[in-house]
């Protein structure tokens, strides 16, 4: 079963994203045993995912909320999202872009509903490396009135994190999930 | 435009400073929320829809300035 390790941190300083990745891929090469190479900067062009180009063994995903960064690393392809619950208009983006049932289950469960279907969501278009598109409300993170662990058979893990916060883990293949903070 | 661009952004981000120049992520670090959020703010204020495909297309305030007028859309 392959690992999967999450990686969260808060820095104190404003720090790049490719130096906070980096960090994250020493962790990574470390705990899995690898020796050390240094990763090339990973590569993102707009909105798309990025990727560290000619490194295969590491797939990564990441993202940063509220002054949290989380990075997520595992040999196959993962999605991760990290939301700090904070005023938006959420019936408004939930009418606009959700499902009908995400729609209704935010309608139903407030703000906490409503971040939880968005982690969700996003961790899964960060796994196909999809993105948000105008397919985002054609799937849906809710079924039978209930969160579900599974968007389009791959699976969702809600995992603890600081109060306030959701983040949310996507992956096609079970794996050990292994939560590291740094 | 611009004054109107930069209204819809502080009311959903508290985000100033912001110029035809600057870019959505690179300088105001906004993530897809944020993105999603002004674009409601946008289609509300404007009586107009975005199509999602569009909106990555959208990376400086100038490049949303020049779909506006591309596509005919007014400021009230």
């Amino acid at each position: 079963m392959p690992r999967i390790f999450v990686f969260t941190l808060r820095p104190e300083r404003a720090q790049p994203t490719a130096e906070l990745v980096g960090l994250c891929a020493r962790r990574y090469l470390a705990e899995t045993g690898r020796p050390y190479v240094r990763l090339p900067a990973p590569v993102r062009s707009g909105f798309s995912k990025p990727r560290f180009e000619g490194a295969a063994f590491a797939e990564f995903s990441l993202t940063h909320s509220g002054g949290f960064f989380a990075c997520a690393f595992s040999p196959l392809p993962v999605g991760l999202d990290l939301q700090q619950h904070r005023p938006c208009r959420a019936e408004a983006v939930a009418r606009r872009f959700f499902h009908p049932e995400e729609y209704r289950y935010v309608l139903q469960h407030g703000d906490d509903g409503f971040f939880s279907v968005w982690c969700a969501k996003e961790s899964y278009v960060k796994l196909t490396g999809e993105g948000i598109t105008d397919r985002f409300g054609t799937f849906s993170a809710v079924s039978g009135g209930q969160l579900s662990d599974s968007i389009r058979g791959a699976h969702v893990h809600f995992l603890p994190f600081a109060p306030g916060y959701t983040l949310c883990l996507c992956c096609r293949h079970e794996g050990q999930i292994i939560p590291i903070s740094l | 435009m611009l004054e109107f661009i930069q209204d819809v952004i502080f009311s959903i981000t508290g985000k100033n400073n912001i110029t035809y120049e600057t870019d959505f992520i690179k300088d105001l670090q906004l993530n897809s929320l944020d993105i999603m959020n002004i674009i409601c703010a946008f289609e509300d204020r404007l009586d107009t829809s975005i199509p999602t495909r569009d909106v990555w297309q959208l990376h400086q305030v100038k490049d949303v300035i020049a779909y506006m007028q591309k596509h005919g859309i007014q400021v009230p």
